[in-house]
């Protein structure tokens, strides 16, 4: 029985890192003035405000979480494992990739490879190959167009 | 496998169109576009000026001149971008008040220093003026001091936020007058605007062309301008000079060139000549008096001794302020 | 008179070719965005936004206010054909246009939508136009206390309409939390940055939305089985019907009434005017109205076209309801709005009455644009697309989102010119995405990033324009006027939401 698993669901994590969050937004806060100099509000003021009103707020959250996991050990249920799709993180991995060359290499080396391996994973198995290629071309001529010369926007090229 | 053998290719096509690209050398400035770093979001005043100046400097240069938006942080931003560009000439931007001045102060950024521009011209200035509602009883400067004198922490005096130049101007009064202003920090002229049209303020510090709707309107009454020269917009609002105020009450906001530290000079000197030429056209004259500012063009060392009084000028200014606890 | 006289100018703005073009694409945009599942006008505003930045703003305003009008409509064309509401405004539609599909009579139904839709959204323009004025003056009375109180009330009644209102106060928090990260408003100090020179210049706007609505939206779609989806809109194409078939005749719609028209476009309006209450909420309290009137009631629930018409009708109404606060205060109505206040943001313009009285030059058009979305271009793209209507939904599903992928995350780029943004986007984008798995509701979290700097403004400027007595929020009238209203609407609203869930689950048991 591990019971780990129960702990580490959505309704419990979220919560949970909302209320670290706040608490590091109000330490953070503090630690630049008081909420109150000479009895007039300060940059502080608003978010100790901001923490008192959402900390109940998270907290109620957490303690439900905890509530449900807790009757569910006592119930033992296993934690329902969804046969979960890695398609979400391949989309944040090209995303990822694409912005962390982008200023590297340019838009128009990666704006074609990011359209493509993006309908790669759209899809619902690799196929079609050269219909995407020429799409991802397609789409990204498309796409500099709108940008680059109806807009005046420069995105960086390789060789500028 | 048939597609990876297409994404080779295409690679490979790009890869040589880009060698291509960059062997072709540039022997004579400007070959290429120019980056210009504006220092203040699109559709403010500094993003006007520095689009209208450029437009005027491209014929001169002959190439043309694109523009990022980098606002932030007291005008601090943008400079500090140019800061790390590179000196080739091909990017510049504009440093103003907040940047000459705040920004170093302040101490915001880390390695935000001014030796790593080299700022090359002085386009405009635009002096600071202490406005009030149309039916406020002080038309006056000296109608509104006497008024605080007796009120002391009763007059309302609209300004842009704690450390801004218009705050350090209403802190300087209060300073010289020995009088106690309640001064209320709005985000900008336009709720200042507001401010004066609703009656929650009893004068506001900023620009006159801030206040341009208003005035043209009679809504507002231009009280003072804490400068030397009139202003050709609104020639019958007194100066600070002619009033006999101090010296140290010169206030305003100014737009200045630059380029990374290290930019050729003989780069340096065709955009002198190519952005001199521009701020003192009648175009540009024309322009800048339907948006209030005051085209005052400086270049050498000229620019050097205007830039260095400022800083050394309202840097005390500031240091005073905060050893006396104000800020 | 000078008001009419700008409105005038403002149509003949409005009609040059340019404008007329602009209005079309914006028209047309909002059509593929609100009949798509998943896709909806207000994240077509979000993707247009950044480009609208180097173009003229009254065409970017025009564009939008195509997008807008559009937008809401056309949800209800999925909603009609395959039981799928495009827009969550579209919600109502689904219930009485799907069973009307089902008896073949699809073309009638979708006729009557925009036609509905067509009169509603009108009668909002014109009542936006013509009663703004009055808003006007009322909101040149409202100072900075009042609107801190008027703000107060907005984000208040946020949370109170929405469903989980625990998990919306978190939405709100994280949005608030985010949009306060970089400089201080009113004093020069940097908050929230630990020291990143990168945060100095904040989360930018444009990030923020592209993160939580894009985004987010991608990782969540990219889930969908593409083989499925194509199987489903397939249904769709499957149907033929004529030109002639779509247009109501006078008689059916005196069937329905012309008090229905009328109320529910009232319904519209002032749901509209009320700050976050928004399109779904119009259509829904316009359609429980007319099944409390309606001579046959039971039909409701199994293709009634006066349920139909009501909630269409009520949604496209609030349009130029929504537009009211959002201009005169700055405080939005809806999501869209919200968005189309960062566009004005964007060029400098700030709403208040500063905005209508001096620039009325600016809206003028942009109401026209409103106006004739709704009266002309509506009944227009009826008879031209009828018929393709029911295949909108064919478009690749593959080149349609990678399209987005990339409009989106370079919209970051061309609004901010940095990779560092682009990466916050990435990162707001994953942490919305599993906010909305576990139904945290994403509206509060935009309306607080909007609302929530002014709100800290309001307050501070408030309390030192009354050296530091918080009265000044009681003992002025506005402000005081604007909190009875929170405390009013804190304890009707939940009690009109309890009344509205037991009719719903009295028509589900029946």
């Amino acid at each position: 029985m591990n019971s780990r698993n129960h702990y580490l669901q959505a309704k419990v994590i979220i919560p949970f890192f909302m209320q670290i969050a706040l608490i590091i937004y109000v330490v953070s806060a503090l630690q630049l003035s008081s909420p109150l100099v000479d009895g007039m509000l300060s940059e502080s003021s608003f978010p100790v405000i901001i923490f008192l009103v959402a900390t109940p707020a998270a907290l109620k959250l957490l303690f439900d979480g905890l509530k449900d996991v807790k009757k569910e050990i006592a119930e033992g249920k296993e934690v329902v494992v969804k046969k979960k799709s890695i398609k979400p993180v391949l989309t944040v991995v090209i995303m990822a990739v694409f912005i962390a060359l982008f200023e590297l290499l340019g838009f128009s080396i990666l704006a074609p490879l990011y359209i493509f391996f993006f309908m790669m994973v759209y899809d619902d198995k690799p196929q079609f190959i050269v219909k995407k290629i020429i799409f991802a071309l397609l789409i990204a001529v498309v796409v500099y167009v709108m940008y680059a010369i109806a807009f005046d926007i420069r995105f960086p090229e390789i060789w500028r | 496998m048939k597609g990876k053998r297409v994404i080779v290719l295409l690679a490979c096509v790009l890869l040589a169109s880009t060698a291509l690209f960059a062997n072709g050398a540039p022997e004579v400035y400007p070959s290429k576009d120019i980056e210009f770093i504006v220092s203040s979001g699109a559709g403010g005043g500094t993003d006007a000026i520095s689009r209208k100046i450029s437009q005027l400097a491209e014929k001169e240069l002959g190439s043309a001149i694109y523009f990022v938006n980098k606002p932030g942080a007291d005008d601090a931003v943008g400079p500090n971008l140019l800061m790390g560009a590179k000196n080739d000439g091909y990017t510049i931007g504009n440093l103003n008040y907040g940047s000459i001045i705040n920004a170093p102060f302040t101490g915001l950024i880390k390695g935000y220093d001014l030796a790593k521009v080299q700022i090359f011209a002085l386009i405009t200035q635009e002096p600071d003026a202490l406005m009030v509602g149309k039916n406020s009883p002080y038309k006056t400067f000296d109608a509104l001091i006497a008024a605080a004198k007796a009120n002391p922490g009763k007059i309302k005096v609209a300004d842009q936020g704690i450390g801004s130049r218009v705050n350090l101007l209403a802190l300087k009064i209060q300073d010289l007058y020995g009088v106690k202003f309640n001064m209320i920090s709005y985000q900008g002229s336009a709720p200042q605007r507001e401010a004066i049209l609703n009656g929650e303020v009893d004068a506001a510090i900023t620009s006159l062309g801030d206040f341009a709707p208003l005035l043209n309107s009679g809504d507002a009454i231009g009280v003072i301008e804490f400068s030397s020269v009139r202003n050709g917009g609104y020639p019958t609002v007194p100066t600070s000079k002619e009033l006999g105020l101090d010296e140290s009450l010169l206030s305003g906001s100014f737009l200045t060139l630059a380029a990374p530290a290290g930019t050729p000079a003989d780069i340096i000197e065709k955009l002198v000549k190519a952005f001199g030429s521009a701020a003192t056209s009648k175009e540009f004259a024309d322009w800048t008096k339907t948006v209030g500012v005051t085209p005052d063009f400086k270049s050498g060392a000229e620019l050097k001794a205007f830039v260095d009084g400022k800083i050394s000028g309202e840097t005390k200014a500031l240091q005073a302020l905060k050893d006396a606890g104000v800020l | 008179m000078d008001q009419i006289l700008q409105i005038l100018s403002g149509t003949a703005v409005v009609f040059q070719p340019l404008s007329l073009l602009y209005l079309s694409i914006g028209f047309f945009i909002g059509i593929i965005f609100g009949a798509l599942p998943g896709l909806t006008s207000m994240l077509a505003i979000v993707l247009l936004l950044p480009m609208t930045y180097t173009m003229p703003m009254t065409y970017a305003l025009i564009m939008c206010m195509g997008v807008y009008m559009s937008g809401i409509y056309s949800g209800s064309i999925t909603a009609i054909t395959i039981n799928i509401p495009g827009a969550p405004s579209a919600l109502m539609t689904c219930m009485e246009g799907h069973p009307m599909m089902k008896k073949g009579l699809g073309a009638k139904a979708i006729g009557h939508a925009t036609i509905g839709s067509a009169i509603g959204g009108t009668i909002g323009a014109l009542l936006l136009i013509f009663i703004s004025p009055l808003a006007v003056s009322l909101a040149l009375k409202i100072r900075t206390p009042g609107k801190f109180s008027l703000i107060l009330f907005a984000l208040i009644v946020i949370v109170i309409v929405e469903k989980n209102r625990t998990k919306a106060v978190i939405s709100m928090a994280f949005g608030i939390m985010l949009s306060t990260i970089g400089m201080d408003p009113l004093k020069s100090v940097s908050r929230f940055t630990f020291g990143n020179p990168n945060l100095i210049e904040g989360i930018d706007l444009t990030t923020l939305i592209i993160g939580a609505f894009a985004i987010s939206e991608l990782f969540d779609q990219s889930t969908v089985n593409n083989a499925e989806y194509n199987k489903m809109t397939n249904a769709a194409n499957s149907m033929k019907f004529k030109r002639s078939d779509f247009f109501p005749s006078f008689k059916e719609m005196r069937e329905i009434g012309w008090m229905t028209y009328i109320k529910s476009s009232s319904i519209g309006y002032i749901i509209g005017v009320l700050p976050g209450a928004g399109a779904s909420m119009a259509a829904f309290v316009s359609y429980v109205e007319a099944k409390r009137t309606s001579k046959h009631p039971e039909m409701f629930g199994n293709g009634a076209v006066d349920g139909l018409v009501a909630a269409e009708t009520a949604n496209n109404a609030m349009c130029g309801g929504a537009l009211v606060p959002m201009l005169s205060l700055g405080i939005p109505g809806d999501g869209t709005t919200a968005i189309i206040l960062g566009v004005l943001m964007v060029y400098g313009v700030v709403p208040g009455p500063d905005l209508l009285v001096k620039q009325m030059h600016v809206m003028a058009p942009m109401y026209m644009a409103l106006l004739i979305s709704a009266a002309v271009l509506m009944p227009l793209s009826l008879f031209l697309f009828g018929p393709y209507y029911l295949k909108i939904v064919k478009i690749n599903r593959l080149v349609l989102y990678s399209s987005i992928a990339l409009i989106a995350i370079l919209g970051v780029f061309a609004a901010t010119y940095s990779t560092f943004q682009m990466a916050v986007a990435l990162i707001i984008g994953v942490v919305m995405y599993f906010f909305k798995k576990q139904k945290y509701p994403n509206v509060p979290f935009i309306l607080a990033v909007i609302l929530g700097p002014l709100c800290e403004q309001y307050m501070r400027t408030s309390l030192t324009l009354s050296n530091g007595n918080p009265m000044v929020f009681i003992t002025n009238f506005d402000s005081l006027f604007f909190l009875l209203l929170t405390v009013a609407f804190s304890i009707l609203l939940p009690r009109a939401n309890r009344r509205a869930e037991a009719l719903s689950k009295c028509r589900e048991v029946k």
